[in-house]
């Protein structure tokens, strides 16, 4: 019993934050837009614009939810909520402080990917279960588009796990105490945030999303908390994506000056702020380039760097234990 | 009234006419045309390619400095928690072997005590045959197989 209220009460501590974060994240992404297209952005609802989520939150709550009538019930009905559970068990493995983590497991950072490639179910189901030729095929494209990008991210892990001779996440940050894994990583870092664009569906890589020319995507028939859910999904997982960079990239929480937790929470928002500007300043690209981006780019070049680092991580005899 | 001017009542006089037989051509100038200029004038932002380069170059060899750096201490971090553990060891055989040898007195009281109505049993004789003596140690430095020190 101890067990179950120790494991609850560490999810609701780290999710409700985060759920709050996920709010305010639309807020400051339209902000900053709006920002670095002039103008001035949300500012009606309470001070500035701040009540703007919460009302966006209630619009979505009391809509209400129409189902297409060919749509398949349990098959529509589930892939928001697959894809929002996915989204939120991502963070049982990461930790974002010395200790603060649900399970500190030795594979974490594997079991972080896995769930992460489960989150391409949620997708397919959804675009499936609308039974819309255009939600069909936007699920597909984003499926192909997430398996794509995973492999590039897996082999970006490989150069991590190498580095910190470890799956754990926290003994990765502890190895990162002299340098930053950003600094190993620095040939191949551009590479890694094109691949963390485009395993969270945003900018330049947003197919999902392109409304004008290929009718949205897998999403197309949902309304209400069907789509509010898989947009908390897309958003937690922009902020799940930026937490676990700064933590396996930029140092984690090693400071002497703060607490780790805000260095953590600083580094991230960075990140999360580097997304905004992107998605601010470039377009799409068309889908042979993202798919040659994935294939041809981001995969034969990371997998040589795997061979040059390995190959300097074994003459310098490695980060033993 | 459309050809006003152009007539010869206007009075004012016009160009210059051409010869009744040469031919009227928009021709190049003498010499030809400048060479047309196809390169595109983008505005050069931010430092060259080969700065980048050797930018990364030196960041990533900083990078693997300071990893090995750092994996130089974590190794000899760990080898003097090694020596530490085998500077202390004979104290924990020690301390090991009195325990040994409280709890066998301990066991060959308790078989006299549970074996007394039996008279042919001699307490502590081995049950086994063989004759090889093998002394049980734990293995005090985790890692150095299960017989302790070499």
């Amino acid at each position: 019993m101890k067990v179950i209220i120790e494991g609850v009460s560490k999810e609701i501590v780290m999710l409700i934050p985060m759920l709050i974060g996920v709010a305010y994240m639309t807020l400051g992404e339209r902000k900053v837009l709006g920002g670095m297209q002039r103008r001035r952005g949300p500012n009606k609802v309470w001070i500035e614009g701040v009540g703007q989520p919460i009302a966006d939150g209630i619009k979505l709550m009391i809509k209400e939810g129409v189902k297409p009538m060919r749509a398949e019930g349990v098959m529509y009905k589930a892939g928001p909520v697959v894809t929002w559970m996915l989204s939120m068990l991502g963070w049982s493995v990461v930790p974002i402080g010395e200790g603060e983590v649900i399970v500190d497991i030795e594979v974490g950072i594997i079991v972080w990917m896995s769930i992460g490639s489960l989150g391409v179910y949620g997708v397919i189901i959804g675009g499936w279960g609308s039974s819309s030729q255009y939600s069909i095929m936007g699920g597909l494209r984003s499926g192909a588009q997430m398996v794509s990008y995973e492999l590039g991210m897996g082999v970006m892990m490989i150069c991590i796990i190498i580095i910190g001779g470890s799956g754990n996440i926290s003994r990765i940050v502890e190895v990162q105490e002299g340098v930053w894994n950003i600094s190993i990583m620095m040939p191949v870092v551009v590479m890694y945030m094109g691949v963390i664009l485009a395993e969270t569906s945003r900018t330049p890589f947003d197919l999902p999303e392109a409304e004008a020319e290929l009718v949205a995507g897998y999403n197309v028939e949902y309304g209400g908390m069907g789509f509010g859910m898989y947009f908390l999904a897309e958003y937690g997982n922009i902020i799940l994506m930026s937490v676990v960079s700064s933590v396996i990239m930029m140092g984690g929480w090693n400071s002497k000056y703060m607490r780790g937790e805000l260095v953590v929470g600083i580094k991230s928002t960075i990140i999360v702020y580097v997304y905004i500007w992107i998605r601010g300043s470039w377009c799409r690209y068309r889908y042979d380039q993202l798919m040659r981006i994935g294939w041809k780019g981001v995969i034969v070049y990371v997998g040589g760097y795997v061979i040059v680092m390995g190959s300097i991580m074994w003459s310098i005899g490695g980060v033993s234990i | 009234m459309s050809d006003f001017g152009r007539g010869p009542t206007s009075g004012l006089t016009g160009p210059p006419k051409p010869p009744p037989h040469a031919a009227i051509q928009d021709g190049p100038p003498p010499g030809g045309y400048p060479p047309i200029d196809v390169r595109r004038n983008l505005p050069k932002v931010g430092p060259s390619g080969s700065t980048l380069l050797i930018g990364v170059g030196l960041i990533t060899i900083y990078g693997f400095w300071g990893l090995s750096r750092s994996a130089q201490r974590r190794r000899r971090l760990n080898q003097e928690k090694y020596q530490i553990r085998l500077a202390i060891t004979p104290y924990l055989q020690a301390e090991e072997d009195r325990h040994t040898v409280k709890q066998n007195r301990r066991r060959l009281r308790q078989e006299k005590e549970l074996m007394k109505d039996v008279p042919e049993y001699q307490p502590g004789e081995s049950v086994y045959k063989t004759r090889k003596y093998t002394p049980y140690v734990k293995p005090l430095i985790p890692g150095v197989g299960p017989q302790g020190l070499p």
